[in-house]
């Protein structure tokens, strides 16, 4: 399944529509702390769900994300 | 050096060979991949005659002609197997063979003196860039689709995991949830994709029966293939 997805993903990437009119590569400062809760698992459901709507239509923030949990990797997440 | 690097090599070898007009590696090739490319046209939709007619163009193609028309081999980049990038070739052929049947009305035959009079035939034929592109057209609607009607937080996990490298205990983490039931939204993202994808392929061209293998093979030959 890995090897599925990221083959229809770098193809998408490379021949997709997004190709010509690039979304905004660089996550506005305003969503970073909520990135690092999403990272954390401290952030509510409801938002949870916005952000990935949100990162749905901007895929390239997705990494962006994947850096913040990277960084908590060994953090003990905060109680709700 | 691994199999499959020998074989890439051998292959890149062989196309060389054919882009230099090698009558014995154009035959070679010919040999080697004739009957399976000839089953694959025929198993995504093609008939006998529209596989043999394909071929025999694509066969002519790999011939040098002067500098205008070189091989079409000049186009592989080795990246791929031979066989595979062929393959992805002739479908492409064969989807545009199939969008030019439905776009075109029947016309009648042209005049006995051989002149045709029809406004399509004296119109002059597209560019070949154009003609390129008509599989990764395909390919892309029914991709951008099936990933639009994707939930949003199964594709997100997707990407994490299979883009970016995050495991799925720390999926887990981030979701509040237990890895079973990371795996399970993984697994049931990946079959929306799967099912979406390929509705979407049998409302766009009927025409062509792909199995989901050859879709993501096409893919993967388009993605490394033709650079």
């Amino acid at each position: 399944m890995s090897n599925t997805f990221e083959t229809l993903a770098r193809f998408l990437d490379r021949y997709g529509d997004e190709v010509e009119g690039r979304e905004l590569e660089e996550v506005p400062p305003q969503l970073k702390p909520k990135l690092r809760d999403f990272a954390l698992g401290t952030l509510p459901e409801p938002e949870r769900q916005e952000l990935a709507r949100l990162l749905k239509e901007n895929p390239r923030w997705v990494a962006s994300l994947a850096e913040e949990a990277r960084i908590v990797r060994g953090v003990q997440p905060r109680k709700t | 050096m691994s199999l499959q690097s020998g074989q890439l090599d051998n292959e890149r070898l062989l196309a060389r060979k054919c882009q230099q007009g090698d009558t014995e590696a154009l035959a070679q090739l010919r040999d080697t991949c004739h009957t399976a490319l000839l089953n694959i046209l025929i198993s995504r939709g093609a008939s006998h005659t529209e596989a043999n007619d394909l071929l025999a163009d694509l066969w002519a193609d790999c011939v040098p002609g002067n500098e205008e028309r070189p091989s079409l081999l000049e186009k592989f980049s080795g990246r791929c197997t031979l066989h595979s990038w062929l393959a992805t070739v002739a479908t492409n052929r064969f989807i545009d063979l199939k969008r030019q049947q439905q776009r075109r009305p029947q016309v009648n035959p042209s005049r006995e003196d051989g002149e045709s009079t029809s406004f399509l035939a004296r119109l002059p034929s597209p560019p070949a860039a154009e003609k390129e592109s008509g599989l990764v057209d395909l390919l892309r609607g029914c991709l951008e689709r099936a990933f639009s009607a994707c939930g949003a937080e199964g594709l997100l996990m997707l990407r994490l995991v299979y883009l970016h490298g995050l495991s799925q205990r720390e999926l887990a983490r981030m979701w509040s949830c237990h890895e079973s039931t990371i795996s399970r939204v993984l697994s049931q993202a990946m079959a929306d994709i799967e099912k979406n994808t390929m509705q979407t392929l049998r409302q766009n061209d009927a025409g062509l029966d792909l199995k989901w293998e050859d879709f993501v093979e096409l893919c993967q030959t388009q993605e490394i293939g033709f650079i």
